[in-house]
């Protein structure tokens, strides 16, 4: 995890300077402003990010618990069993939130047609979530 | 926001940022990133998933 934390944290620093070295090649002078601010503007992607981040972290820490069940000496059939239809589930509810989000995605406003949708989308990772929570992450 | 949640959206700002820069496009597709992100978390699942069924047989 630290090295993880360390290899974000660098990308992070290093990446002005490799953005000024790219626009100074591009001939703007060595400044990282480039383009209009206008299409930054873009609500949609604003608010389905954290919902899509919350899939993928979701998922991936199913996947490390369900490893270290499967592979822990301590664990029984009965437990590896479990902590697999509990996956299965996680599985299946971020595939449903998916199929939702990647539909928001192609709307171009927030609306209240939208809102309704993503709250629907937000308690079905907020189940998925639960699941880990109450039979994988406890454990 | 956890901490893993947080690592998670700057890998995909980063990730969205460096593929921007290199296009020269002006503005990121982050949706683009964190889709990529949970598609190979998606395909981790599913094979963790498996590998834990064949140990139960």
């Amino acid at each position: 995890m630290k090295r993880v934390i360390a290899f974000i944290l660098g990308l992070v620093i290093c990446l002005p300077t490799f953005a000024a070295n790219l626009s100074a090649n591009a001939g703007s002078g060595g400044s990282f402003v480039i383009g209009t601010l206008a299409d930054a503007n873009n609500s949609v992607e604003m608010a389905l990010a954290p919902e899509y981040t919350r899939l993928a972290v979701v998922r991936t820490r199913t996947a490390n618990r369900l490893k270290a069940i499967a592979n822990s000496k301590e664990s029984d059939a009965d437990a590896i069993k479990a902590a697999v239809y509990a996956a299965t589930q996680v599985q299946q509810l971020a595939d449903e939130a998916r199929r939702d989000l990647d539909g928001l995605a192609q709307r171009k406003t927030v609306d209240i047609g939208f809102s309704t949708s993503l709250g629907v989308v937000r308690a079905t990772i907020k189940r998925a979530e639960s699941i880990y929570d109450t039979q994988l992450g406890s454990k | 926001m956890t901490i893993d949640q947080a690592l998670q959206m700057i890998a995909a700002l980063a990730q969205a940022s460096i593929k921007a820069i290199e296009s020269g496009e002006p503005n990121i597709d982050l949706l683009s990133a964190l889709q990529y992100a949970d598609d190979a978390a998606r395909a981790d699942l599913e094979r963790a998933i498996e590998a834990a069924k064949e140990v139960v047989g």
